[in-house]
């Protein structure tokens, strides 16, 4: 539960600073020789998820099970269960240096830029509405357990 | 979160100065007095990344990563430096004993493609502003309930 809501977190973050670095690109749409700037954090969090499971000896999820003493007894997982993020995950920012769309050697395309943002803010509220729905769940837990 | 609305309103503030002066040089398209008495010359925004804050490269040294930039500012209004254009026009004050009145080196054509490129950059901006509250919005959602 805990580790869903980081992993969660850490993907908030990471569009974020992605949203930061395309609204710079935007501002400097007539900048000369300005070069785009985009934060792959997709590719970090899967680098962090990768890492994790090596560290836990090449499994990730079903990492833990519980023996079955019956032929009946139904198969428990818990998934995740020991994937735990520290938040340390640092997304890095790129510049792409080694292309040019117009004569005065800048390379925003504009087109491509908002599509991106458009993308990107739908992965924000995307991401924003599971960790929404994960507070809801524990909520839920909570209340009705007492009953 | 308040460094992407600085950002995008660093845009919307380039893009509208470049807009003043396409405005300005529209309206001083036959102007052949100025002060210096000479016609007037086509005024130009210089727009230059804006990355040079003492808190911002601080801060992208100690974490170690890139940032992501600080937006644009306007390092300066230059004039176009290109030749006047010269008209045959004998009866004009202005005219030179040939009978020829230079007039600014403003191409109109070329100043209404500027405005709407600047006029885009503007609306592009504002999307992305808008995009920010909206992310913002729905981050202050998360635990509503």
């Amino acid at each position: 539960m805990n580790s869903t809501i980081n992993l969660l977190e850490m993907g908030l973050n990471g569009a974020h600073l992605r949203h930061e670095a395309l609204s710079n690109n935007i501002a400097n749409v007539s900048t000369p020789e300005y070069k785009r700037k985009d934060v792959n954090f997709i590719d970090a969090l899967n680098d962090n998820l990768r890492m994790i499971k090596e560290k836990n000896g090449g499994q990730n999820s079903n990492s833990v099970r519980l023996a079955k003493t019956n032929i009946n007894h139904t198969d428990f997982s818990s998934r995740n269960s020991r994937l735990r993020f520290n938040g340390t995950t640092t997304f890095k920012v790129t510049d792409q240096n080694n292309t040019s769309y117009r004569n005065d050697d800048n390379n925003v395309d504009i087109d491509a830029e908002m599509a991106k943002l458009a993308k990107n803010n739908l992965y924000y509220n995307t991401i924003a509405q599971r960790i929404s729905g994960k507070f809801s769940l524990l909520q839920e837990v909570i209340q009705k357990g007492s009953k | 979160m308040f460094s992407t609305v600085n950002v995008s309103a660093s845009g919307l503030t380039a893009q509208r100065l470049r807009m003043d002066l396409i405005a300005d040089n529209i309206a001083n398209v036959n102007t052949t007095r100025t002060d210096d008495g000479i016609p007037y010359r086509r005024k130009l925004a210089i727009f230059k990344e804006r990355n040079s804050s003492f808190t911002n490269s601080l801060a992208s040294k100690m974490s170690g990563q890139n940032n992501t930039g600080e937006g644009v500012e306007v390092a300066g209004i230059r004039e176009d430096t290109s030749p006047f254009k010269t008209v045959y026009r004998p009866n004009h004050p202005d005219a030179n004993q040939d009978g020829y009145v230079e007039m600014p080196n403003i191409n109109i054509t070329s100043e209404m493609v500027d405005m709407i490129s600047a006029s885009r950059s503007y609306e592009a901006n504002v999307t992305a502003l808008n995009t920010s509250k909206r992310m913002a919005m729905k981050a202050l959602e998360i635990g509503r309930g």
